[in-house]
């Protein structure tokens, strides 16, 4: 395949740059339903997250059923405009997510956009999606949340977020909740037609950003197809499209993230999903970035954090952190061990 | 497993009796039933009174205390099952006379099919995976009924299996007066074993006798605990050709070295012999060391011997024989299940216990992590389906990939 060489940058007076949200990607709408909580009451329980105190059952469902109202108008390639903050994985690690809003600014000064992977394997997934959906419900446009590949039932079930909610609440109506309204998390983002963010990576079944607009993403995680490979896929040194070790989705290389660009005027692909020791790095010569915003990934990795930071201008600036001092550790239990010889 | 894993394996499975007429729902019932407990199955004496130069344990009581705690029952015992419900062949490969390998075998339907070779871990033995190798063979002849050529199944997407007892295990005879155990021993057993069983069932030579590396079939290694480390760094040799797969269950290094203290404790658990096989079985289901009735009916058998003159019967091995190099076995298993020079799946049975290396490599997506829930240590006996299913699916994706291109013409034009 040939390798597009034009400068990514030089296309920004591309026609298609310029008239793609007439085509497809509704405008931002206002959130009607704000009030059917109450900017007061919205506040308050900000407040409370923010101290790390889960909102009372009663107060998730109200919370998931104003967040599905709002979530629901988003596109699948939802517009975001600049200045925005970009950010990756938290993984339920709830101190270092408050860390990210100390050197990121806070929300709604500074505007957000995750990139999903927001619970499991750390020990405050609840916590966390609480505070990023009461920020959406309270600031609709100035915070953007995508879907991850934990954003599911099935995910959720083995590396526990299922858990947590049950045991922080007796029972599962809250993780029933919280998994139902994944299914309406926009699966990508568009800043300034110019950066295409999401979670996973590229798809072989798609070639368009409006090819994704028309996709039906209002269900569970599915194991194949486009849906499947936008939150799993990886992009690679290999050229071309590979089989991912991870069982899901697949690799692409700087071939077709070169041709993914080139067909939609885009300057950057902004990711997720893997885990970066420096906390952000760009691949594909600089077509593709992941951004990772767990530091010392499940308590043990080590890793740095980023984010990263684009301004009016489109300039892009990363900011990398360590964990909070309080990263929150539990006495985490281990099993006793079985013979395992 | 979670409920939602579940639902999409019991469809899976449903969808293949449908086809197959086979009844794995019943089976899978019968496991849910735990029926009820003989106090007298085993003994007061535990394997840890066969180890003199072992310190006693405090807590040797505990299996007793498992075995009293659900009264008394007249339920009848399971009988064991031979190996020939389960494989198409058993058979004895020589290396020389000083070592002899048993080896359980089902045909591939091809040259392009693969073969699973399994490794089992200590203690075990290769009639741990007669079951769920079975029913790999069993699912893909579903695949491959589905796949017909002119209204005619087409066979040859249906792979073989090879399992073996490893030096020390079930019929196999390996003279071992040092009780030579290190991973680079058995490493070398297997690879040996595999060469053998190559050679003998002419892998890599065509219908018209000649031979070639690229005759060989596609060949996953599948391992089992210490049978993990065993096959990871087999395959690290690059000896074994076309390797596509590597395979570990249960085993990841960090958890495994933090817990090596306790085996001891758990290893005095066990009973130190039976009054019959039927027994030896009872006692694997009712301390749940294995949960799978059929499974333990067919494994147990060959992990038992007779006592001679005695109407007793024993463990072939005893673990504790291998301490030695319990260390050994597990140092390093990480950073090289990491380099393996093939497709790479962990499954593993609880939770997702993972060490540093692993954690960082999954989050990288370097490899397949798959997580049965429900499933105990013997991951390929308490949860042979899903085993079957999640083996079959990994062959699938990686070995026989479909040719990507887009959907849509545009990339491929440019």
């Amino acid at each position: 395949m040939e390798v597009d060489q034009e400068d990514p940058l030089s296309q920004v007076k591309h026609p298609a740059s310029t008239s793609r949200s007439g085509d497809g990607i509704p405008e931002i709408k206002p959130a009607e339903n704000l009030h059917s909580i109450g900017i007061g009451i919205l506040e308050t329980w900000i407040e409370r997250l923010l101290k790390c105190e889960i909102l009372s059952e009663s107060q998730v469902m109200r919370l998931c059923d104003t967040a599905r109202e709002i979530l629901v108008n988003e596109s699948n390639v939802q517009p975001v405009s600049s200045p925005v903050t970009i950010c990756g994985d938290i993984h339920g690690q709830f101190h270092d997510l408050l860390e990210l809003f100390r050197i990121g600014g806070p929300c709604p000064d500074t505007n957000y956009l995750f990139m999903g992977d927001y619970v499991d394997r750390g020990y405050f997934s609840v916590e966390t999606i609480s505070l990023l959906l009461a920020y959406k419900v309270r600031y609709p446009h100035r915070i953007t949340i995508l879907r991850g590949n934990h954003e599911s039932r099935q995910i959720t079930q083995v590396y526990g977020f299922y858990d947590e909610c049950l045991r922080k609440y007796g029972n599962t109506k809250v993780w029933t909740a919280f998994t139902d309204l994944f299914d309406y998390l926009p699966l990508t983002a568009l800043v300034e037609n110019r950066i295409f963010c999401l979670h996973g990576g590229l798809s072989p079944s798609i070639e368009t950003l409006d090819q994704i607009v028309q996709l039906d993403r209002f269900q569970e995680a599915p194991h194949e197809g486009p849906v499947c490979d936008l939150l799993w896929s990886d992009p690679d040194e290999r050229s071309a499209w590979g089989v991912s070790p991870r069982g899901a989705g697949f690799t692409f290389g700087f071939d077709i993230s070169s041709q993914f660009n080139h067909a939609n005027s885009l300057s950057l692909i902004a990711r997720a999903h893997q885990l970066i020791m420096e906390g952000y790095q760009f691949t594909h010569e600089e077509r593709v970035v992941t951004i990772f915003s767990a530091p010392n990934y499940c308590y043990r990795c080590g890793n740095q954090a980023a984010i990263m930071e684009v301004d009016e201008n489109m300039n892009t600036t990363f900011l990398q952190f360590d964990p909070s001092p309080r990263s929150g550790q539990s006495n985490f239990s281990r099993r006793t061990p079985d013979y395992f010889l | 497993m979670s409920n939602f894993e579940k639902d999409i394996f019991r469809k899976k499975i449903l969808e293949y009796e449908s086809k197959s007429g086979a009844a794995w729902a019943s089976i899978h019932q019968e496991e849910n039933d735990h029926g009820t407990v003989n106090p007298k199955n085993a003994t007061d004496r535990t394997i840890a009174d066969m180890s003199t130069d072992e310190e006693q344990d405090s807590l040797g009581s505990l299996g007793v205390h498992l075995v009293r705690s659900g009264g008394t029952s007249r339920k009848k015992l399971l009988a064991p099952k031979s190996w020939d419900e389960y494989f198409e062949e058993n058979l004895t490969l020589s290396k020389d006379d000083k070592c002899v390998f048993n080896v359980y075998y089902i045909r591939p339907k091809s040259r392009e099919a693969p073969i699973f070779i399994f490794h089992h871990g200590t203690g075990s033995s290769g009639l741990s995976f007669a079951v769920a190798g079975s029913k790999i063979v069993a699912h893909m002849q579903k695949n491959a009924d589905s796949a017909t050529i002119c209204s005619r199944a087409d066979d040859r997407l249906v792979g073989g299996v090879v399992s073996f007892d490893m030096r020390g295990h079930g019929r196999t005879v390996v003279d071992n007066p040092n009780h030579d155990y290190s991973l680079e021993t058995l490493t070398e057993d297997f690879i040996t074993m595999v060469e053998l069983i190559s050679k003998e069932k002419q892998w890599g030579t065509d219908n018209h006798g000649n031979t070639s590396d690229s005759f060989n079939p596609p060949l996953i290694l599948v391992g089992h605990s210490l049978g993990g480390a065993i096959v990871t760094n087999a395959s690290l040799k690059k000896r074994l050709k076309n390797v596509i797969g590597v395979v570990v269950l249960d085993a990841v290094e960090g958890p495994a070295i933090e817990a090596l203290s306790s085996m001891d404790r758990v290893l005095s658990t066990w009973p130190c012999d039976f009054e019959s096989i039927p027994k030896a079985i009872e006692w694997h289901i009712q301390s749940r060391a294995l949960r799978n009735k059929e499974s333990a009916a067919v494994s147990v058998p060959g992990i038992i011997k007779e006592i001679p003159d005695t109407s007793q019967y024993t463990w072939v091995l005893n673990p504790r024989t291998t301490k030695p190099y319990w260390e050994n076995w597990f140092t390093g298993l990480s950073g090289n299940f990491l380099a393996a020079p093939a497709a790479r799946l962990l499954i593993l049975a609880g939770t997702d216990r993972l060490d540093k290396p692993l954690m960082i490599g999954q989050m990288q997506g370097k490899y397949q992590l798959v997580v049965f829930a429900e499933s105990g240590h013997f991951i390929q006996e308490d949860e042979p389906d899903k085993t079957a299913l999640t083996l079959v699916d990994f062959w699938t994706r990686n070995g026989r990939p479909t040719n990507i291109v887009p959907t849509f013409g545009k990339f491929r034009s440019e």
